[in-house]
């Protein structure tokens, strides 16, 4: 007989939840997004003597009390979808703090099972605990566990199944209101009673008004109507409530901890400390991160760059060699499109693997590690300059090499809009294919001079990227001060088997949703560029160059130079090869040609339109991955094709208007 | 030990989530020129902007 129950598995961030929900779940996970959220949703599969067991993966929550997306998502998933069972993880080294997420939970009519994760970590810092005492002071089932090493895991299932199983309802120890607050507690269920909608538990929501939880007050208020000014009144006399909530809930903690932990941890200076006396030393620790950063860039020239070329050559040319070859009957049209649309497509989305592969093994190895936060911590009061939030330098680093790690990177911030204000403004850190389209022509036009051109194009990105981030701060957040307060959890072993699942998930994704992306847009681009008769100077992309002649003109371009800019959308460096096709014709070849039509003023104007040009169709693809939205995709898209020829024609105009480079 | 939280109540429920609520005893492991502190409260570490540290009152012992 075959029975599914659904298991939450909750807890607070860095309590090894995600260890228990891969152990337990292995191959079977399907990982997806909650409904209308940008935030990952992880569910799994646990079969175990020919039962089947749902284990959803909440995201990690402080309280139940909505301060982030990820506490909203837990709570309502608990209290609309009634999974069978909560699992909830707490980390043994931290216990006063992390059954403050259990003493939220209590309150909702469902059965609970603890495990008591990272035993060891607690035995090390010298504390010892009781689970058996735990579990007689809290009247729940209480499962000691090291999930690092895989201990505890099937007791803990085997108790969250009997649960599942057992209809008798539970009689935990619950936390209580301070009791100086209690007949206001009770006076407000009174009120409400009549008008909580299901599935909400009206104790409940009476203390979420006490809390003064926003989205609970709004909802009361529209269902009493006009009944809501006598609770209203209560809440405005006792807008101190919320503190007796909380330490109601301290002490209930505080009773159980006294119980259940024999001995406290000693005060000793632990592995953790030491580690952060450099890596969090406002000097040393910014020469740590560097340093840190610079194995990861070295590793993807190393290694990742070779490899892609590697990949270039042997698979992707020699693909489309043969198929030019089997194909040699048929139309040209036919044998073009195979080799030069769906597998150069294709060569792009696959030699962008050895860069993710290695960016994305590397951040999942530092976040693991536990060091992320403390980049966030050393790099916040930079990023905050820009409106951004600390954990934004990283992924924004990573764009550097390439702009598709940094938009996914950009998952682990977890404030919805400063997430989305990373990966817009990502698509302006100028990557290495930009700069190597810039390397090629820079020393065309300006000489000697190139490398001074060069580094000024950087700064303007940077400057470009402060504006935008600063103008959509303001914007979307209202120039609001994001608070910063984060846990730095401590440092720990990383779980490389877990880091590897999670890698091979996201490449995966990403390789079915921006892959195909990729492909119609090349082969999309490959059509424009050569119907209706096979010469791109007479395509349909050519015609659509012409027409922005028009604004070419402002920055003293021509029509090919907008057409070469167009095909970048693919590839950036497509730009340099589209140009030799075009100008062909001229003598002396590209480089005459380039440097007889244009101005310095154009070539600079060019080369800055290039750097801060739409992002190229992989980055695109990421975003809309990212973002799960194409209103967000076009935005960006309109945002950088607005940003670059506004400041290709400011550079034009301005430098005409000095009289320099005409 | 911590006396006081200053501010709005998301501020106060965010904080009090994370270990900081009145009475829970404190310890300052970096506080270097005018950037964000450290704390450790409750057995965890927390990193703080100065902002926020500035609302929250606290009581040397």
């Amino acid at each position: 007989m075959t029975h599914v129950f659904t298991i939450a598995l909750a807890g607070q961030p860095n309590v090894g939840k995600s260890t228990v929900f891969n152990l337990l779940t292995g191959e079977h996970q399907h990982v997806g997004n909650w409904p209308g959220k940008t935030c990952e949703q992880r569910i799994g599969f646990y079969h175990h003597n020919g039962l089947t067991v749902r284990i959803v993966d909440l995201p990690g929550a402080y309280s139940l009390s909505a301060n982030s997306e990820d506490e909203r998502i837990a709570r309502d998933f608990i209290i609309r979808d009634e999974p069978d069972v909560i699992v909830v993880i707490v980390n043994a080294a931290a216990l006063e703090r992390d059954l403050y997420l259990l003493a939220e939970l209590l309150i909702l009519p469902r059965p609970v099972v603890v495990g008591l994760n990272m035993l060891d970590v607690a035995r090390q810092s010298g504390a010892l605990i009781e689970p058996h005492v735990l579990a007689a002071a809290l009247g729940l089932p209480v499962v000691p566990m090291v999930a690092s090493r895989g201990e505890g895991l099937p007791a803990l299932m085997a108790e969250a199944i009997r649960l599942a199983q057992n209809a008798q309802p539970q009689t935990p120890n619950r936390p209580e209101i301070r009791r100086d607050h209690q007949k206001v507690l009770d006076d407000i269920q009174n009120l409400i009673a009549a008008y909580v909608p299901p599935p909400y538990p009206p104790d409940w929501t009476a203390l979420k008004l006490l809390e003064g939880d926003a989205e609970i007050t709004a909802l009361l208020r529209q269902q009493m109507g006009p009944a809501w000014s006598s609770v209203e009144t209560i809440l405005r006399q006792h807008d101190d409530a919320f503190l007796a909530v909380v330490s109601g809930r301290y002490e209930w903690i505080a009773r159980m901890v006294r119980a259940a932990v024999v001995q406290p941890q000693a005060g000793q200076l632990t592995l953790t400390d030491r580690l952060d006396r450099l890596a969090t030393h406002p000097i040393g620790g910014l020469l740590f991160l560097l340093g840190a950063l610079a194995v990861l860039f070295w590793l993807t020239y190393a290694i990742g760059a070779p490899l892609q070329a590697w990949l270039e050559t042997h698979l992707v040319q020699a693909a489309a060699r043969l198929a030019r070859q089997a194909l040699s009957g048929s139309p040209t049209w036919l044998a073009g499109m195979v080799a030069d649309g769906v597998i150069s497509g294709a060569g792009t989305v696959l030699t962008l693997l050895p860069i993710l592969v290695i960016f994305f093994a590397g951040l999942g190895l530092l976040e693991d590690l536990g060091y992320m936060a403390r980049a966030a911590y050393v790099m916040d009061r930079f990023m905050h300059l820009m409106g951004l939030h600390g954990k934004s330098f990283l992924p924004l680093f990573l764009g550097f090499g390439c702009n598709v790690p940094a938009v996914m990177g950009a998952r682990i911030i977890e404030s919805p809009k400063a997430r989305l204000i990373t990966i817009l403004v990502s698509p302006i850190v100028p990557c290495t294919a930009r700069l190597s389209v810039v390397a090629f022509l820079a020393p065309l036009f300006f000489g000697a001079h190139a490398m001074w051109v060069s580094w000024g194009l950087i700064g303007l990105n940077l400057l470009a990227l402060a504006l935008v981030g600063i103008v959509l701060h303001e914007l979307f957040l209202g120039g609001e001060h994001t608070p910063f307060i984060m846990e730095l959890p401590l440092y720990h072993k990383p779980n490389l088997g877990v880091i590897a699942r999670i890698l091979w998930q996201r490449l995966a994704d990403f390789l079915v949703t921006a892959g195909s992306i990729i492909l119609v847009v090349s082969i999309i681009l490959w059509a424009l560029s050569n119907f209706p008769n096979g010469n791109i100077e007479t395509s349909y992309l050519a015609g659509f160059g012409r027409l922005l002649t028009p604004i070419g003109r402002l920055m003293g371009l021509d029509w090919q130079m907008m057409v070469a800019m167009l095909t970048s959308f693919v590839r950036k460096e497509n730009t340099i090869s589209t140009l030799a096709v075009l100008y062909s014709g001229q003598e002396g070849g590209l480089n005459a040609a380039l440097t007889a039509r244009l101005t310095p003023a154009a070539g600079l104007a060019f080369l800055a339109v290039q750097m801060l040009f739409i992002p190229c169709v992989a980055t695109v693809a990421a975003i809309q991955h990212e973002t799960r939205s194409w209103r967000w995709t076009l935005t960006s898209i309109l945002l950088l094709l607005l940003l670059s020829f506004a400041a290709g024609i400011g550079i034009y105009q301005g430098v005409r208007l000095f009289g320099w480079g005409v | 030990m911590v006396r006081g939280l200053h501010g709005g109540k998301d501020f106060c429920s965010r904080v009090a989530a994370l270990g900081l609520s009145i009475g829970a005893p404190v310890t300052v492991l970096q506080n270097f020129g005018r950037g964000p502190l450290i704390v450790a409260v409750r057995g965890t570490r927390l990193a703080l902007g100065r902002g926020e540290a500035q609302r929250i009152q606290i009581e040397a012992q």
